[in-house]
């Protein structure tokens, strides 16, 4: 029963923003704007339970001392260190500074690993295992060549080249996997609207 | 009366042919989810990734490895709700399996609002499988909803915990390459799907198999059997065919000057 209703308020809300969208008429527009303005305030107190997901599983780790347990006892310990300076707001200068010389630069830390496993993956890739592969090895190779002095100096079209690679049969594999996302997202969307499908419920 | 007449006046269409060709998809769809839910057969072509998935869930099983699965940056009321949609069917067949399998399933989640409805969809299998006191709420856990310390997190799973397989399907951008490679470093087998086209690059390239774009919606024809599912594909198959000839039709009269 508890399913049913579910589904059913789910189901009338998901109509009434669909409606919002083809429809103009001030009634229903209004309430699509309630509509979506009231799934960002939920998302947001969603966040609430996230923290409480977060304490939950990292004190059952330090209590039960699982492999690794010192980090996250220290994330518990960052995690109230920001509660008690986010209190002054996000803006508030302590947030202002933790963000600024401690999140930032771990942030683009992590990040610039992307480089050296961008390496690692590429080489990796560039083994010809079958005629996809070679497909994929010849393409990279061309693209790379393109876009450095070297390339021009084996042969003047190379730029060239690579520039028709990039416009002709990169764009229209990137269009052919964009339409059939299209399409996919239509009828996932469909399934939901029609009650069809709600494994979360 | 004043409020009725102000419901009833001031309709105007704001997109009539977005509607339409909403209404071709929906009779469509029906008539196929129907015929798929009377039993018609439909082929489906082989994808690699959805036969991978079922191995790696066995797999796990005679290992006593976990199972772990990540569903991206998404969240359910954003706009890219519907992909984690996909990475909650793909989750619902790896926690019905995990359940009769006895097989430990780790998730891995970075907006709140995907928390729920994985630990949902966790306990509704555990449920079905009859142990429902074998359901744990931390098997999900949320991460951060920052990208980057999104996989932070997620590189820690897959370094720490000893995994049998990793699938990853939903929302995910460059930061994709972090947690595949690290996978890929600890021989952890792995699945991986997203719709962003600049994002399968990193896909495919460091995980086992991929999930190319629409496929990732497909998860609950090829996993979970379902008729609705089947009768979507088949829709559309439908739709791709009926665009594909308007684009060359299109073409050939542009050529020809016509159009």
């Amino acid at each position: 029963m508890k399913r049913i209703v579910l589904s059913v308020v789910a189901g009338a809300v998901a109509l009434m923003v669909l409606l919002d969208f083809f429809v103009e008429h001030p009634i229903v527009n209004k309430a699509g704007m309630i509509l979506t303005e009231g799934a960002v305030i939920l998302a947001a107190f969603a966040m609430i339970l996230g923290l409480v997901n977060l304490f939950s599983v990292h004190t059952t780790r330090v209590r039960k001392r699982e492999k690794d347990w010192a980090y996250s006892a220290i994330l518990i310990l960052v995690v109230l260190i920001m509660l008690i300076f986010g209190l002054g707001g996000p803006g508030s200068p302590p947030v202002a500074w933790i963000f600024r010389y401690v999140y930032s630069p771990l942030q683009a830390t992590i990040f610039s690993l992307l480089a050296f496993f961008m390496v690692s993956a590429a080489y990796r890739a560039f083994r010809v295992r079958n005629w996809e592969t070679a497909l994929f090895v010849v393409a990279g190779i061309i693209v790379l060549l393109g876009q450095i002095p070297l390339g021009r100096l084996i042969w003047e079209q190379m730029p060239v080249l690579k520039d028709w690679i990039l416009a002709v049969p990169a764009t229209a594999g990137t269009r052919g996997i964009l339409l059939g996302v299209a399409l996919g997202t239509v009828i996932a969307g469909l399934r939901f609207l029609l009650f069809m499908d709600r494994p979360y419920l | 009366m004043e409020a009725v007449s102000r419901i009833l006046t001031g309709w105007t269409l704001a997109s009539p042919g977005a509607l339409i060709i909403l209404l071709v998809f929906l009779a469509l769809f029906y008539l196929f989810a129907a015929r798929a839910r009377a039993g018609w057969v439909y082929q489906l072509r082989k994808i690699g990734a959805f036969e991978a998935i079922r191995q790696a869930v066995g797999q796990a099983a005679e290992m006593g490895k976990p199972l772990h699965m990540a569903l991206g940056t998404g969240g359910i009321g954003t706009p890219t709700a519907l992909e984690t949609m996909a990475g909650l069917t793909a989750l619902e067949y790896l926690a019905q399996q995990s359940a009769l399998c006895r097989t430990p399933l780790l998730v891995n989640v970075a907006d709140p609002t995907s928390l729920p409805a994985a630990q949902a969809t966790l306990y509704h299998a555990y449920q079905q499988a009859g142990y429902p006191d074998e359901y744990d709420a931390n098997q999900v856990r949320f991460v951060a909803p920052d990208p980057v310390a999104y996989a932070a997190g997620v590189m820690g799973t897959l370094g720490q915990e000893n995994l049998a397989a990793s699938v990853m399907v939903g929302t995910f951008g460059d930061e994709f390459l972090l947690m595949g490679e690290t996978g890929n470093r600890r021989k952890i087998t792995q699945i991986g799907g997203t719709t962003n086209p600049h994002t399968l690059p990193f896909v495919y390239t460091s995980v086992d198999h991929t999930l190319i774009g629409e496929e990732i919606f497909a998860s609950g024809a090829y996993l979970l059997d379902k008729p609705n599912h089947v009768g979507g594909l088949v829709t559309q198959d439908v739709m791709r065919s009926a665009i594909v000839i308007t684009v060359v039709i299109g073409v050939i009269l542009k050529t020809l000057g016509i159009l």
